[in-house]
């Protein structure tokens, strides 16, 4: 199995890589408590526990843990080691994952070797969807004492594969795993992810039949996805929702974006249907705050009755004006777009500035690396930017989590008091239809204060042979959680 | 002749020692921060000022620049360029493993276009202002003009289109499997030789041509010799010096090229090294491989000197 990722892993260390580059060829090493079920609607499913309860009040989760897991140094997987897996995700696991287990998550203990008690801060019902995410991996007890987070000797898990060899900025191998836990599983010998950053030798490659798939629910734009369908008709096509978003983020704390009427006169002026058709080729979804898919967002229907989802463009551009003028800026404004360098990122940035300039609102694009992109947003040092964002878990909890005031990840600074209340209420609410009301007023809230626009939210496409066989339907977090390759096989022991 | 050789040694240090200052200050100016790469790829990483701090303490970015510039200088003379910051390797390590692939293919590329590059250039001398003339020529200016990167991404498309295929992603040395590493090899030794072969080729035509309006030449005609001898053992030994000098001129560009090719086409030398040590601000592996082109380019304008001295006496230090 050979796929490709555009970038190289910065680290070993999944409780830290928030990135697709590290989740992906990492993942199959490790399990989790919980898992997604792939095959069935990504539904909660036991990986090294067994089976779980919650306690009355929603606050005590009682792991029971498999008996007879081994590490792939041979060494035998006790509570211990989830135990220590959870404290270091939640306290020392990457911020914008964590920020939301931080918030729920108390403390944990073994009552035996396979008996984990966790305790939490409140009853939450995203919980289980944090533990099941790829980067809430069980590792080893102390291996970041023992092994440097960039060197092979950090990947012990038990996961389906084990580490087998990589070159920095080349590729990662991984082997299978024969002492797996599950009987019979994986199939695969092992995998390969080969770093590609140039989509063009993606394609190629994948054509030339040298990558399995074009890359793990990616890297496949519809004009690819054409050539496929026509000249090979053994290659697959696979679509689905991305739980991924355009993200025009406005520093709410300094002028203009200070002023409401200024975000929302940017808002009316974004045609999302045609950043949608320039930055993805029509492979786009309009939505609010939340992926639409969810059955925590708004209808359709009622997203739409929103001045800046309206379809008149001409009467949208007016009324921007109009606000433009009230907040001081009949003449317009310049402001400063940082913009991360990439082929994925620049279309729909340059579609919006289109947009922008017939408001008379000049947008002066600084184009930045990863690093000073990153550098300059946490300092708060920008007036915009443009980056897309994305969840690992399809929960509200983390869609939200990043705008709730003082969240670490909330870059533009925004808050609202009403917003963050409602957040505690639906993080504490577990029936669905429930939690969706708070969430769909969450919702209405954002729409009206607009800390930042989103143009449209991804689709994810990737092609793959048709020799693969289970590859899983994808789904809003596919680009992170696949299914570890458990039960994927390949006709005739080929995979291309 | 000794004295010079000597002479132009020692004044490899100072160039050398300035190249080194200016790598490790450019370095320096440049946006964004190691240590946030090290920390994860998270944006919000950097929320974490301890462990930040802990990391720029590990990297040693906390001392002052002169500090970091004499500790980096005293690992220059004892050859450790230290630890590299991204793959957490000794750098030396990272350059021993992937410095063949590149020598591979600047040999390679070398090679094809000489061997290209000599025969279009005798042949565009030999026919001037013929078909097979203006035919060379329209080679020439095209390897000229066209970008390395670009004609890299062309061959890759025209492989694909025309033959489904692509070089293997795998590679093997030549003395392992030579029919594999020529396999990977060749095509993007094209995409770098093209222009060298250009160049060459037109500085072979020239200087053939120049030579072939010598009086020598005419009395190897009047002796009766075939029309072959003489181009071959007359012009052309006389005529290569020039092409000589050129190529070992060019081959200090074909390494900037072999940068983006080896990007392209997914070889992992120490060009495309290069590249993912600058996205990841790995101070280490930039400053030690500058260092390496650097020394590269020193040696190579030294051998080229010493040929010039060698073939003429007339070139000796005052």
């Amino acid at each position: 199995m050979v796929w490709a990722v555009h970038e190289y892993m910065p680290s070993f260390d999944l409780h830290y890589e928030t990135s697709y580059i590290a989740g992906q060829p990492l993942g199959p090493l490790y399990n989790n408590l919980v898992t997604l079920d792939v095959y069935d609607g990504n539904k909660i499913v036991g990986d090294l526990a067994e089976r779980w309860d919650v306690g009355d009040d929603g606050t005590r989760v009682t792991f029971r843990l498999r008996k007879g897991v081994k590490f792939h140094d041979g060494s035998d997987f006790t509570c211990a080691d989830a135990q220590w897996s959870l404290d270091r995700l939640a306290k020392r696991g990457n911020p914008t994952f964590t920020s939301v287990l931080k918030g729920v998550y108390g403390s944990s203990r073994c009552t035996d070797d396979f008996t984990l008690v966790v305790s939490l801060k409140q009853p939450s019902a995203g919980f289980l969807s944090l533990l099941a995410g790829v980067n809430a991996a069980v590792m080893k007890r102390g291996i970041d004492e023992r092994a440097d987070r960039k060197h092979p000797g950090f990947l012990v898990g038990t996961g389906p594969f084990k580490y087998k060899s990589h070159t920095p900025g080349v590729d990662f191998q991984a082997q299978r795993n024969p002492s797996y836990w599950k009987p019979g599983l994986p199939h695969l010998d092992g995998y390969r992810a080969v770093v590609m950053s140039d989509l063009t030798k993606i394609f190629a490659s994948f054509r030339a039949r040298q990558l399995t798939m074009t890359g793990i629910a990616r890297h496949l734009e519809k004009p690819e996805a054409d050539i496929l369908k026509k000249e090979f008709p053994d290659a697959v096509v696979g679509l689905g929702p991305r739980a991924c978003w355009d993200n025009y983020v406005m520093n709410v704390t300094a002028p203009p974006f200070n002023d409401r009427r200024v975000r929302k006169a940017i808002a009316l002026a974004t045609d999302r249907e045609k950043m949608i058709e320039i930055a993805v080729e029509g492979w786009g979804l309009l939505g609010g705050f939340i992926s639409p898919y969810l059955p925590f967002a708004l209808p359709a229907e009622e997203l739409k009755q929103y001045a800046q989802y309206q379809p008149d463009m001409d009467k949208r551009r007016a009324e921007a004006r109009r606000l433009l003028a009230d907040a001081g800026y009949a003449k317009g404004l310049t402001v400063e777009l940082l913009l991360r360098r990439g082929p994925l990122y620049e279309p729909g940035a340059l579609s919006r500035q289109d947009d922008l300039k017939k408001i008379g609102v000049t947008e002066k694009i600084v184009l930045l690396d990863t690093a000073t992109i990153r550098d300059r947003t946490l300092k708060g040092d920008f007036q915009t930017y443009t980056l897309p964002a994305a969840v690992q878990y399809d929960d509200p909890d983390v869609y939200y989590g990043r705008l709730v005031c003082e969240n670490a990840s909330n870059t533009g600074r925004y808050c609202n008091a009403e917003f963050d209340k409602l957040y505690r209420a639906q993080t504490e609410t577990f029936d669905v239809t429930k939690r969706a009301e708070i969430t769909r007023k969450m919702e209405r809230i954002l729409l009206a204060d607009l800390p930042d626009d989103r143009g449209y939210y991804w689709t994810s496409s990737m092609g793959y042979w048709n020799r693969v066989q289970k590859w899983p339907p994808i789904a809003g977090t596919s680009v992170y959680n696949f299914g570890k390759f458990e039960q994927v096989w390949c006709r005739g022991g080929k995979c291309m | 002749m000794v004295t010079y050789i000597l002479r132009r040694i020692l004044l490899m240090v100072p160039t050398l020692l300035g190249a080194v200052t200016l790598i490790f200050l450019v370095m320096r100016l440049l946006p964004g921060d190691a240590a946030l790469y090290i920390l994860g790829s998270d944006e919000a990483s950097q929320l974490n000022k301890e462990a930040l701090a802990q990391v720029r303490q590990e990297l040693g970015l906390d001392h002052s620049l002169p500090v970091q510039y004499v500790q980096w200088l005293w690992g220059v003379v004892r050859l450790d360029f230290g630890t590299s910051y991204w793959t957490k390797q000794p750098v030396i390590e990272e350059l021993a493993q992937r410095y063949p692939m590149t020598a591979n293919l600047a040999v390679l590329s070398l090679l094809l276009s000489t061997v290209i590059a000599v025969p279009i250039g005798v042949l565009s001398a030999v026919k001037q202002d013929t078909f097979a003339d203006y035919a060379a020529r329209i080679f020439v200016i095209t390897g000229l003009s066209l970008p390395n990167f670009w004609l890299a991404i062309l061959i890759i498309l025209g492989l694909v289109h025309y033959f489904r295929w692509l070089p293997p992603l795998d590679y093997a040395p030549f003395w392992v499997d030579p029919w594999l590493n020529v396999k990977q090899l060749v095509f993007p030794a094209a995409a770098t030789g093209y222009r060298l072969s250009a160049i060459s080729a037109r500085m072979t035509r020239s200087s053939v041509l120049e030579v072939l309006r010598d009086d020598y030449v005419r009395t190897a005609r009047a002796k009766g010799l075939h029309e072959r001898a003489v181009v071959l053992k007359h012009a052309l030994r006389n005529a290569l010096l020039p092409v000589i000098t050129i190529t070992s001129v060019e081959l200090l560009i074909l390494f900037g090229g072999l940068v983006v090719v080896e990007t392209v086409f997914t070889i992992p030398g120490i060009g495309r090294f290069l590249v993912d040590a600058i996205i990841h601000r790995d101070y280490p592996s930039i400053q030690a491989l500058v260092f390496v082109f650097s020394v590269f380019v020193v040696v190579v304008n030294l051998l080229v000197d010493i040929i010039y001295a060698l073939l003429d006496p007339r070139i000796r230090y005052a």
